[in-house]
């Protein structure tokens, strides 16, 4: 059983979808300070897998999906100094690429838009007549249908969570880039959501990028976790997840292979972690 | 009966309550009123006296000039308004885009916004003459700051992670008015066009006090001219009740316009 879910993906990962090459990311404050978010790191995201980033809190873990997301964005207070390059599917990544999505941590859903008519949304970008009859089949699909109707004030939060996951299927993108999607829920909420999005990536193995804090989690989706170290954020570790598909949240803690590998990634973080507050300590005694 | 773990339960008045506390307190109010000017107490040249008031009032609603003075202070809110509304909101979101031109006119708009706008009102009666268009150039002045400022407002406070979203999943550019700021600034915009309202009635009655041929701040000069201090009085019962009216209909429209909410 193990064997049929494994083998397909050997050939289709071949190929790469993202690119990621000596990229290091500084901001500028316009009041002279400068902070180095990420110093260059070099990585890749096959096509079909899901890729888990790890790390302590502001290492650049977040920056550096953004960098790929092509969201990176300077404003009246900071400036951003972007080195190396970003690839997608072997090309210069360019913006809003339509075969990168995008699921954010914060409620994205449109509050005076019905559960369908979000869901819907991006088919009507993409000028799709048949919009609302291929919003309410995702939703039915996902048993929500009788939630179609509904305002986003009138679901709980996990529910708004499925809806928002659901959006970002309709767009239907190679590549998903996924920054703590499910980290404002509540743990049980949480682990409905995990059990439920690897349902879902398991039909069309979608290349999937998971920014998270919450080791479990990285360990549960991952194909490979990639640890970073404090700022300035580099790479530290890379763990592959060997534990075999399908995986649930209970039947990852019963493989032999998942303490070890939590040990693994836990000592690393903590580790960075540490490091992290006191740099943090030492940096505002230096009156950075 | 009453058990050892303590509730609070707050009083909300219910709706009959409500009621007949204003059926029983503004008569109260007015038989005490009338009362203490018989007493002699209050002196009816000053304040009036709220039944003889009340008889004025009858007699004004009863004339045929007093739907005409309505409808040209109405016309003068509604035109004024409206057009204000239009510019200001219209303006809000084309300097929304040019920030140096923005942060440029920032201070003439604060200026005309803290200014109040009634003294500008001799300037528009020597400009546009003494009939209805100095009267709606004084509401629109007034409309067309305050939607300005509530348009900045909408604008700079709209949730960025909407914006983002919006991007990640290519919408075209039109989009991102009609589905992200346009419903973002509704509800802030019957806010502040109930806000206007009252502040708009306010100051087309007194741009026609100033002066005027015809309208309510017209017949409410007659008669402040003439010491008939009733008479005065029931014109601005009229006038609270149009702004009381108008805010109705305003807030009708929000109810059904904004379900999602």
């Amino acid at each position: 059983m193990e064997m049929r879910v494994t083998e397909p993906r050997a050939t289709a990962a071949a190929g790469l979808a993202i690119e990621v090459k000596g990229l290091a990311i500084r901001f500028l404050s316009k009041r002279g300070g400068e902070v180095l978010a990420l110093q260059s790191t070099t990585f890749d995201v096959r096509i079909g897998e899901i890729l888990c980033i790890v790390g302590p809190s502001g290492c650049g873990k977040s920056t550096a999906l953004n960098a790929i997301a092509g969201l990176l964005a300077a404003d009246q207070n900071t400036d951003l100094d972007v080195d190396g390059e970003v690839r997608i599917f072997g090309e210069p990544m360019q913006r809003q690429d339509p075969r990168v999505g995008y699921v954010f941590q914060q409620d994205t859903l449109l509050p005076w838009r019905t559960a369908q008519q979000n869901v819907a949304l991006p088919l009507s970008f993409q000028g799709r007549t048949d919009r609302d009859q291929a919003a309410m089949e995702l939703l039915q699909r996902a048993g929500l249908g009788r939630f179609a109707e509904r305002y986003p004030k009138e679901l709980s939060g996990g529910m708004r969570k499925r809806i928002q996951l659901l959006q970002a299927l309709a767009h239907d993108p190679q590549i998903i880039l996924m920054d703590e999607s499910f980290g404002a829920l509540d743990t049980q909420t949480k682990t409905i959501m995990q059990n439920e999005f690897l349902r879902v990536w398991d039909r069309d193995r979608k290349t999937i990028v998971f920014v998270t804090h919450d080791l479990n989690e990285a360990i549960l989706l991952g194909d490979r976790v990639i640890c970073m170290t404090a700022r300035p954020g580099k790479i530290k570790l890379e763990v592959p997840i060997e534990i075999p598909r399908p995986r649930t949240s209970e039947s990852i803690v019963e493989h032999p292979a998942y303490s070890r590998l939590y040990s693994t990634l836990w000592s690393a973080v903590r580790e960075e972690a540490d490091r992290a507050i006191q740099c943090s300590t030492g940096e505002t005694g230096a009156g950075r | 009966m009453t058990g050892g773990v303590p509730v609070d339960r707050y009083f909300v008045p219910s709706v009959r309550a409500q009621l007949i506390f204003h059926a029983l307190f503004i008569p109260a109010l007015f038989l005490v009123w009338d009362a203490l000017v018989r007493i002699g107490v209050l002196q009816a040249a000053i304040v009036g006296r709220p039944l003889l008031m009340l008889e004025q009032l009858w007699e004004i609603l009863t004339s045929r000039g007093t739907i005409d003075a309505l409808r040209v202070t109405l016309t003068e809110v509604v035109i004024g308004l409206v057009l204000g509304a239009l510019c200001g909101v219209a303006l809000g979101i084309v300097l929304s885009f040019l920030p140096l031109l923005r942060r440029g006119l920032d201070s003439l708009f604060l200026a005309l916004y803290t200014l109040p706008r009634v003294a500008l009102v001799p300037l528009f009666i020597v400009w546009f003459g003494l009939g209805m268009a100095s009267k709606v150039s004084a509401v629109f002045i007034h409309g067309f700051v305050l939607f300005l400022l509530g348009t900045y407002a909408t604008v700079d406070s709209v949730d960025r992670a909407l914006l983002r979203n919006f991007r990640m999943l290519g919408a075209p550019k039109r989009y991102y008015l009609t589905e992200i700021y346009a419903p973002w600034a509704a509800p802030n915009f019957f806010v502040v066009f109930r806000q206007a309202i009252g502040l708009a009635i306010g100051t087309a009655v007194v741009a026609e006090l100033i002066g005027s041929f015809e309208g309510v701040g017209y017949e409410i000069g007659l008669r402040i001219g003439a010491f008939d201090m009733n008479g005065t009085l029931a014109w601005v019962l009229i006038v609270a009740a149009l702004a009381v009216l108008l805010d109705r209909i305003a807030s009708y429209f929000e109810s059904r316009l904004l379900v999602w909410r």
